[in-house]
């Protein structure tokens, strides 16, 4: 094992570093998530240009090769900087679900997504999942050669300005999914912004008729395709909300070394200190088992990987939990305002704990395997 | 970055687990997996049997007798012996003195103690704590006054682990008292039968004698048996404090405690069902293990950084300590709650087998009891956490 960055790898996180401290900084943020929806098609074209569109995936398809502890170096930066595009799903686990349809047209369509010219939003998660990985209630019918969906998807981050979704329905055979491009008629989206600023949407199909060119892979066999990219975008998620917390941590140390009260600084109260002790303690737990779920995000055994991925998420949820809500308690009122930096690592945090299933959740896998077990 | 387990790290271990089978008997390990304390006689004979074979002391260097492993080996050879219930080497001399002695030891006292010790032929103990110097070691009293070619040697100390077992004693004692506290301290070895020597039981809340105190009344100490210079004391103690950090959570202990909570959470009946299928239950016991696989994820990234000689400043040993500490008592908690009435059993070491409930309930509420000193001993869990918030945070 050898937990050290490679030269490559350092020289990929300065240069991201770089990227988000400028076009992330705290006022351009504000602009992004106010003037521009929570979303620029431009940053995502400097994504492509700068080959981070094509990390972690196969040369064949175009990609640069390696692997998701690539990624996972991209999305720690994007976590620190509070960048809102959700690259954990348009990114890495729209790619997975091409990568692992077994679809003739994989990889003509993972070269768009890594030349940008194709904005993915996934269009799996539905209001009764709650982190379930395969429950879709959204249905599919057969219909002479194509098939007509009925349903409602919730949640589908980046909708608002997706050119494709990718959308899971069942049907008698099972899991399917299905490629739509955003201008079918038939198909309605409500948008709205969630809480840390970024854009989302529910989708809604109401006998919507697709062609048979819309399946992607082959009818009734999805259900790997949509686990094995969960799981990698799980993992991805843990990795920003590592980032997330460390930078909230840092701004919180710096905040008591700053902040006077009683003629001293603040983090000079021993009540104060044992508070950050445990939030960098709940930070290295947490990168542990980033590092861990990275070991077997892409497991081919199935209950091992569901079992290891669900301990990562379970363990970075609860750390980010505990690191966000300290670092506005130490902040005191200030933590309060939206002026201020660390009530927007609050929010972000707030709704990546949720994504993917929150903590309780995975607890609950976790505890199901154990028993099943017993 | 590479997170995949080096396959020839697979191959020593099934070797250590071939080696555990053959030599460690049925009734010691069970004897060791019980959670009582374990008797002078398994930890000699137990070293004696390692060091037969060369792993008596696998940390030290391979000059001083240690086996040139790399970090992740010792870890795995420490793991497998733990888990298969095989008896403990004497802490003290092996982690304790050992690294003291091979670094600032003369010649002469490496000859005198290094090999016996690593045979199993001596014993130590541990004298720094005192009544009044405990999370403030620097503050203590204990005094040696020159006396010709000798040291006298008086003072009260506590909290010697096995001190009932020791053939020698290592101490920490007040040269000079004129200094900051910290420059007047010297480490001296100490012959346990020298007249002025008495150690007595502390009888601890598990109903054990494992803690002794021990009075030293003008003890007389050959010169040539301080290690390193006069005064330097304090600095060697530190070193010792600061061996093996990467070890210090404990992570062996945390997987059997795991797996005998399990255990007994299967056997257990909560109205009618086991109790492990108790959803509330078991969602407690999932919390606990992903607790553990974060600490030995923390463990293998500190022996990672250990093997690379990469010190990223981290606090590690702190970080471990803390968490392996907690988790024990969590965990420790947990299986006394799970056995429900046989939980508040005071199980006598022996003939508990007459007793009300489950082969696996002796022990354990003891062994419960007894490790509430994990997160007080080897640097309070408070120091820890200064440590971290002066020491890396920068309060």
């Amino acid at each position: 094992m050898d937990f050290a960055l490679t030269e490559e790898q350092s020289m990929l996180r300065d240069s991201l570093r770089r990227y988000v401290e400028k076009e992330y900084a705290f006022e351009a943020r504000r602009q992004l998530i106010e003037q521009a929806g929570g979303f620029r098609r431009a940053h995502w074209n400097a994504y492509a240009e700068m080959g981070w569109l094509g990390i972690g995936l196969p040369e064949a398809s175009g990609g640069f090769g390696g692997d998701l502890s690539d990624s996972a170096i991209l999305l720690e930066e994007f976590g620190r900087g509070l960048v809102v595009e959700p690259y954990a799903a348009s990114h890495i686990q729209a790619s997975r679900l091409l990568l692992h349809s077994g679809d003739a047209r994989a990889a003509e369509l993972i070269e768009a997504l890594i030349a940008g010219s194709t904005l993915y939003a996934v269009a799996h998660n539905e209001p009764g999942a709650r982190g379930r990985s395969l429950w879709v209630e959204t249905r599919a019918a057969a219909t002479g050669g194509g098939s007509r969906i009925s349903g409602t998807k919730t949640q589908v981050l980046a909708a608002p300005s997706a050119d494709r979704f990718l959308v899971s329905a069942r049907s008698e055979q099972g899991l399917s999914l299905f490629l739509i491009d955003r201008d079918t008629p038939g198909m309605s989206l409500r948008e709205y912004r969630l809480v840390d600023g970024s854009q989302a949407a529910d989708l809604s199909f109401d006998q919507l008729l697709l062609p048979e060119s819309a399946l992607l892979g082959a009818a009734g066999k999805a259900d790997s395709a949509i686990d094995l990219a969960i799981s990698a975008a799980t993992i991805a998620c843990c990795a920003e909300m590592v980032g997330a917390m460390e930078q909230a941590l840092w701004i919180t140390r710096d905040y008591l070394r700053t902040r006077k009260q009683f003629g001293v600084a603040i983090g000079s109260f021993q009540a104060l200190q044992h508070r950050m002790a445990d939030m960098y303690i709940a930070l290295e737990q947490a990168r542990s088992m980033l590092y861990r779920g990275l070991a077997y995000a892409e497991d081919g055994d199935a209950i091992r990987r569901r079992g290891a991925v669900s301990a990562s998420k379970a363990q970075v949820g609860r750390s980010a939990q505990y690191i966000a809500a300290q670092a506005v308690q130490l902040h005191g009122g200030i933590g309060l305002t939206n002026e201020y930096c660390i009530g927007h690592y609050f929010k972000r945090l707030l709704v990546l704990e949720a994504a993917y299933g929150s903590s309780a959740y995975h607890v609950g896998v976790v505890a199901q395997q154990l028993r099943d077990a017993a | 970055m590479n997170f995949q387990p080096d396959p020839a790290d697979q191959a020593f271990r099934e070797e250590v687990r071939a080696f555990l089978r053959e030599q460690l008997p049925v009734d010691v390990a069970a004897r060791n997996r019980r959670g009582f304390h374990p008797s002078k006689e398994d930890e000699l004979w137990w070293t004696q049997l390692l060091y037969r074979r060369g792993w008596s002391a696998p940390h030290w260097p391979v000059e001083y007798g240690g086996t040139g492993w790399s970090p992740q080996r010792r870890f795995i050879f420490e793991e497998e012996c733990f888990l298969a219930g095989a008896p403990p080497t004497c802490a003290a001399g092996f982690s304790l003195l050992g690294p003291v002695l091979y670094t600032y030891g003369s010649d002469d006292q490496k000859a005198r103690f290094l090999e016996p010790t690593r045979r199993g032929e001596i014993f130590w103990g541990q004298l720094f704590s005192e009544p009044n110097a405990g999370s403030d070691l620097a503050s203590l009293k204990t005094t040696a006054v020159r006396d010709g070619d000798h040291y006298v040697v008086n003072g009260q100390k506590t909290w010697t682990t096995e001190g009932h077992y020791a053939d020698w004693l290592f101490c920490l004692v007040r040269t000079d008292s004129s200094s900051k506290p910290q420059r007047g301290i010297s480490f001296l070895i100490i012959d346990a039968k020298s007249p002025g020597v008495t150690i007595r039981p502390i009888v601890s809340i598990d109903d054990a004698h494992t803690l002794n105190e021990t009075f030293l009344d003008n003890v007389r100490v050959p010169v040539a048996n301080r290690i390193g210079e006069e005064n330097a004391g304090w600095s060697y103690a530190k070193l010792l404090l600061e061996h093996e950090r990467a070890f210090s959570a404990e992570v062996p202990r945390n997987k059997r405690l795991l797996s005998q909570l399990k255990h007994i959470a299967a056997l257990a009946l909560d109205g009618g069902a086991r109790l492990i299928d108790d959803p509330l239950f078991s969602s407690r016991i999932a919390e606990a293990e992903i607790e553990l696989r974060a600490l030995e994820w923390l463990t293998l990234r500190a022996l990672a950084d250990m093997d690379h000689g990469a010190d990223a400043g981290r606090p590690v040993g702190s970080v471990l300590k803390v968490r392996g500490s907690e988790l024990i008592q969590k965990i420790g908690a947990l299986i006394v709650e799970a056995l429900g009435p046989y939980g508040l059993i005071a199980y006598p070491e022996l003939d508990f087998e007459t007793l009300p409930g489950p082969e696996a309930a002796a022990g354990k509420t003891a062994d419960f009891l007894y490790r509430r000193a994990v997160t007080i001993y080897g640097g309070s869990n408070e120091i820890q956490r200064n440590i971290i918030a002066k020491g890396f945070l920068g309060l």
